[in-house]
């Protein structure tokens, strides 16, 4: 196996290199949102911690964490570091409790580091110059497609922006283009095989090598399926748009964990409960300080992703850390077809047609390769009636105001009041049936 | 003085085994006799309309039961028995504008009429001099 490394300056420096680095980054990491963001500052004010106590890295430990909730409440510029005319882009995240997006700014440095952080992630997982390289995440808010669009410009491919959907127009480029790399949800890879089988076109019609996927959480189980279903090699990458996007971590071709970008990033792993560090190796929760941005500056962000570190060396040849594939969330939160979706979002949909508490229940099966969501509703009197046709359009219309809200197409399903399972607490809202 | 209308109970059932039988179940176990029924359906669930007597009593015995009923007034009418004598009512519910949002046949000639506009189709069927039932009739 050849391993290519964008950056081997960094991706394979030594430790002390690297630590010495993050300290002198984080120090004025710290003074730039003590100084430049009210809102942190009273967060560290609070603690009774000032930039001069953060002097090693076991100092990151003192600073306070930062939320979603925090981008919610500081909605929309209240994150922002720099003046707004400084900022040349905006993306941002679905799925949030609150209807706003999390929004963040990226100055002309944050789009070069996170190219170039893009880059490191399409080399590590094969891709250079001679591909034709595939994009069919979604362009827009979602950092997924610019994010690794600019990666793989800057590695030299021939990208092709398709952007999402359309299935048989995307094996159509495929075949006409010889695209060597797809770039997608994993569940959307699937997908493309399914839709490959149903239509009869034979592998050999592809030139297909390299998949890189990300978006949302997936397991081996899935990878197997894919490299055998498409005969490639799937590659997994991390990020989210609060602290950068893309290019966070990800993985080599030995796809034994996702190598961090420690020149910019520090990575903890901590227990949400007790929020103190879990012992090495231990799975916990990622939480993330990005050292390099200007725009957008986060210290200790917490992911909700659950992940571990993988002890040891990689012989790809990158010293960085390697965390695990991301195994689950400490939250509700959802990702359907790379869409993030919270149950309290369903539960405003049908709070304003309810005009009461809403009981529901959200199923997450797949269907074929792709995930379906059901939202069970409880009909209750206020919604209930002797028409079909007045009950027809009222499933008609939580389908639409769903579809509105989550971007999504769902299956709504009436159900008789407390044919849902009740329990003691806190709701169950979600059977995840997927795995 | 009699409403001239009836009371018809509609339930929200799910498509699941036995359902229908727990609904009837219940009335039965009270002493309470279904004199007519419609179902409207699905794949998922249906809406079971029925027409009982003590449609207050029935009412809360389902609700005690879990069940989403709704009440509504509805029209049941002896229709003529003879060809052309249901052709005539719904005749003159279109002459005059009334939309029927659906109906059923009850037991022998009586058909329920659920109206989107009742007062005046109860008018139309009395200036006629047509039979309409009354749930003390039952």
């Amino acid at each position: 196996m050849v391993h290519r490394i964008w950056d081997p300056r960094w991706e394979s420096a030594d430790r002390s290199t690297i630590e010495n680095l993050q300290v002198e980054l984080l120090k004025e990491q710290v003074k730039r949102l003590f100084n430049k963001l009210p809102y942190y500052r009273k967060k560290m004010q609070e603690k009774g911690i000032s930039p001069e106590d953060v002097t090693s890295l076991d100092d990151l430990r003192l600073l306070p964490f930062t939320e979603k909730k925090d981008f919610m409440d500081n909605y929309p510029f209240g994150m922002f570091a720099i003046p707004l005319n400084e900022v040349v882009r905006i993306q941002g995240s679905s799925g949030t409790t609150t209807g706003k997006s999390s929004i963040v700014g990226y100055s002309r440095n944050d789009l070069d580091t996170w190219s170039n952080l893009c880059a490191r992630l399409v080399t590590g997982a094969g891709v250079g110059p001679h591909d034709v390289a595939q994009v069919s995440f979604g362009y827009g808010l979602f950092t997924g497609g610019f994010g690794l669009h600019a990666g793989l410009e800057r590695a030299g491919a021939l990208v092709i922006p398709l952007s999402s959907g359309n299935t048989s127009r995307q094996i159509k480029f495929m075949i006409d283009m010889k695209s060597t790399a797809l770039i997608s949800t994993p569940t959307y890879a699937l997908r493309i095989a399914e839709v490959m089988k149903e239509e009869s076109i034979p592998r050999e019609a592809l030139n297909l090598k390299w998949g890189l996927f990300g978006g949302e959480p997936w397991s081996e189980a899935i990878r197997d399926q894919i490299d055998s279903n498409l005969d490639i090699t799937a590659t997994d990458n991390y990020g989210m748009s609060e602290v950068m996007g893309p290019g966070i971590s990800y993985e080599c071709l030995e796809r034994n964990g996702m190598h961090v970008a420690e020149d910019h990033f520090i990575i903890e792993i901590i227990d949400p409960e007790t929020e103190e560090p879990v012992a090495d190796g231990e799975v916990g929760e990622v939480v993330l300080t990005a050292l390099t941005k200007e725009a957008v500056p986060v210290v200790r962000y917490r992911s909700k992703d659950l992940s571990r570190i993988i002890p040891g060396d990689c012989p790809c040849g990158r010293t960085c850390k390697r965390m695990e594939k991301i195994r689950g969330r400490t939250d509700d939160m959802l990702i359907i077809r790379g869409v993030n979706v919270f149950p309290t979002q369903i539960e405003g949909v049908l709070l304003s047609i309810e005009h009461t508490q809403p009981h529901y229940q959200l199923v997450v099966t797949k269907r074929g390769a792709l995930d379906a969501l059901e939202v069970q509703v409880e009909v209750t009197e206020q919604i209930f009636h002797d028409e079909m046709k007045k009950l027809k359009s009222l499933e008609e219309e939580i389908r639409y105001r769903l579809k509105n809200e989550l971007n999504l197409d769902c299956h709504v399903k009436l159900v008789e009041p407390k044919s849902l399972q009740r329990f003691e607490g806190k709701a169950r809202r979600v059977l995840d049936q997927r795995e | 003085m009699s409403k001239d209308t009836i009371t018809q109970l509609a339930i929200f059932i799910e498509n699941r085994t036995g359902r229908l039988a727990e609904v009837c179940r219940h009335l039965g176990d009270k002493g309470l006799n279904i004199y007519g029924f419609s179902i409207a359906d699905t794949e998922d669930y249906g809406i079971f309309r029925l027409i009982c007597k003590r449609s207050e009593m029935a009412h809360e015995i389902l609700k005690e039961a879990g069940f989403t009923v709704k009440e509504n007034e509805v029209l049941c009418v002896r229709v003529p028995h003879k060809p052309g004598g249901l052709a005539h009512v719904l005749k003159s519910f279109s002459d005059a504008g009334i939309n029927v949002e659906y109906l059923y046949a009850i037991a022998d000639s009586l058909i329920v009429f659920h109206l989107d506009e009742l007062e005046r189709g109860k008018q139309l069927i009395r200036d006629q001099g047509i039979e309409i039932i009354n749930q003390e009739d039952f």
